[in-house]
């Protein structure tokens, strides 16, 4: 995993208008103490890939560690979401997920599992849903079956989203459930989030409150610094222990960097990044005479990444810069004239920008009509 | 008196042949590095077979004085919607035929992005007879933004027949393009606000639900675009 984010950030990836893939490389420096261990120093190298398409995302992560000791840890999961057409403000998701992980000292552990959600979607800027998945996990010289239900809900206003989900999980003989409860904020820079999860039933592992918050801040379009710290749950499902940890680290990534600042690596839920792509709020033509360079302007409040296509650019991706205030630029001289454009904002489907009107066109897609007029 | 008038057609007639044969080569070269362009911007998005068709139909474009341009950009559009190297051939033909039927409607002497906007026009479903009436009620005027008003009033399931009369009467009544842009933008509010799209137009651009008066009301898609102005006092002459 880490060889393949290395060799794809190497070749650089060439845009296409269907899919989006975001790479991204982790080195980073830590304090963990895993439950049951001495707090150790280590030193790690990730990478993380992830395909974004309209109705499906595909995404993979490793993290290779060396800690004081000498010992290396190593951990991977790679899992897909899959949305199907809406069912009126109905919409299902079906996914698949595999973990791995081994510790040079113990052994490894691994798991599988299948997922379903239904989520309700009444408008675009909240939602519910409630689900379930089951797997097996094998760790060191078990395997266990595990069920585990979700019922969540979610709401965003402008860049800022809060999650709350319960996770009622039955694993082996053990029963418990989650509260967890997640707010982050996205920003042009920087991003930061906070996670708290609280536990009913079985402890399993001791606690029964656990937390961390998370940061990064973006150097470049590429490079970032990611931060993070807390205590992280016991985990029956992934068979893994708590941990305390502190980390550090620069990512390098093909895009604006974003996720989360873990190094400890995540497979929470995708619900949030796929089905709430924020809208565009507002599409302007600016003239070279008003001011400023003449270019097209976005306003979208929250996105990590806008991309637009049209005559103007031969029909293939750019990716616009950001603006401030939420905005985002592309810098070109348009002719007065009509044009056909469309937008992409953090992956998902292209659609015509807003104020503009949406038509069907010759291809089966749909396209925006830019009117450019005489300053 | 006729002898003369025979000798000056003829001598114009002759002078336009040479002028025609003297410039005909220039065209031919630039069209030349145009297709090395087009070349280049089509390699790699469509197949071999796909772009030599293309620039076969953008090469007869440009001989029939229409954008090229255009047609290269309608077959990247189409490369980019992964759309087959047949399909878009079709497509790039059909489009090729609309700007030829939008400079027939627009007249010769319309501009690239007229015949591009009235070419879009005709693919929305308007008639090619409105865009002449268009070209007609703004004489020497580039009609590009009036075209796109009519072609955005239409796709917002106004009528063609209401589209195109607020349109003409818009035009007629001399309004410069932001303004047209700006009445177009009102009545698309009024419809996502759930006016009817013919009811919506009608009122804005004739004051009356009945776009058939054809009469522009200055009470209605002008009074919130425009600050009350002071009639200019008539000049009296002497008689």
């Amino acid at each position: 995993m880490v060889a393949l984010g290395a060799l794809w950030l190497g070749l650089g990836w060439s845009e296409s208008a269907g899919a989006q893939l975001t790479v991204s490389m982790d080195a980073s420096v830590a304090q963990v103490r895993y439950a049951g261990f001495v707090t150790s120093a280590s030193a790690g190298i990730g990478s993380a890939a992830r395909f974004d398409f309209p109705n499906a995302t595909i995404h993979a992560n490793g993290l290779l560690s060396r800690f004081e000791s000498g010992n290396l840890n190593s951990a991977g999961t790679i899992g897909a979401s899959l949305f199907s057409g809406r069912w009126g403000v109905f919409r299902p998701e079906y996914g698949l997920l595999a973990t791995g992980a081994r510790q040079q000292t113990i052994g490894g552990s691994g798991s599988v599992q299948g997922s379903a959600r239904l989520h309700w979607l009444p408008s675009s800027g909240a939602g519910l849903w409630f689900g379930g998945s089951s797997g097996a996990t094998s760790s060191i010289d078990r395997v266990w079956s595990y069920g585990q239900g979700e019922l969540g809900a979610w709401t965003r206003h402008r860049n800022v989203s809060f999650t709350l989900v319960m996770r009622p999980t039955a694993a082996a003989e053990v029963r418990y459930a989650d509260m967890e409860a997640s707010l982050r904020w996205v920003g042009g820079r920087f991003d930061a989030g906070v996670q708290f999860t609280a536990r009913g039933g079985d402890a399993f592992g001791g606690d029964r409150t656990w937390g961390y918050a998370d940061a990064i801040v973006r150097l470049t379009s590429r490079i970032a610094l990611v931060g993070s710290g807390g205590r992280l749950a016991a985990d029956a499902v992934r068979g893994s222990t708590g941990a305390r940890f502190l980390s550090a680290g620069v990512r390098i990534a093909t895009r604006p960097a974003a996720g989360q600042g873990t190094v400890l690596g995540s497979d929470g839920p995708l619900v949030i990044p796929i089905i709430a792509r924020p809208d565009a709020e507002r599409f302007e033509v600016r003239s070279s005479d008003a001011g400023g360079a003449a270019g097209v302007r976005v306003i979208v409040p929250g996105a990590r990444r806008v991309e637009l296509m049209a005559d103007f650019t031969d029909w293939l991706p750019v990716v616009l810069s950001p603006d401030g205030n939420e905005a985002w630029r592309y810098r070109v001289a348009l002719a007065p004239g009509v044009y056909r454009v469309n937008i992409r904002i953090d992956g998902g489907a292209w659609v015509a920008p807003p104020g503009l009107t949406a038509a069907a066109d010759e291809f089966d897609g749909v396209v925006g009509l830019l009117v450019v007029r005489e300053p | 008196m006729i002898a003369r008038l025979s000798f000056a057609r003829t001598a114009l007639t002759a002078l336009c042949v040479a002028v025609t044969l003297v410039a005909a080569p220039v065209p031919s070269v630039a069209q030349s590095a145009g297709m090395d362009d087009f070349n280049r911007r089509l390699t790699g998005r469509v197949d071999d077979a796909t772009r030599q068709q293309v620039l076969q139909i953008a090469a007869d474009a440009a001989t029939r004085g229409l954008p090229a341009e255009a047609i290269v950009v309608k077959a990247l559009h189409g490369a980019s919607s992964r759309a087959p190297g047949a399909k878009i051939v079709r497509i790039v033909e059909q489009y090729r035929d609309r700007l030829d039927l939008a400079r027939v409607s627009l007249g010769g002497r319309a501009e690239p992005m007229e015949l591009v906007a009235g070419a879009e026009a005709l693919f929305m479903g308007v008639p090619g007879d409105i865009l002449g009436h268009i070209r007609r009620s703004q004489p020497g005027s580039n009609v590009t933004v009036a075209l796109a008003v009519t072609t955005d009033l239409v796709k917002q399931n106004v009528p063609v027949d209401v589209a195109s009369r607020a349109v003409l009467a818009l035009a007629s009544g001399g309004l410069s393009d932001a303004q047209l842009i700006d009445i177009r933008k009102s009545i698309e509010r009024d419809i996502e606000l759930g006016t009817l799209p013919a009811t919506a137009t009608s009122l804005r651009v004739f004051g009356t639900t009945d776009a058939s008066s054809g009469t522009v009301s200055l009470r209605a898609g002008f009074r919130q675009n425009a600050a009350p102005v002071r009639p200019e006092p008539p000049t009296l002459r002497r008689p």
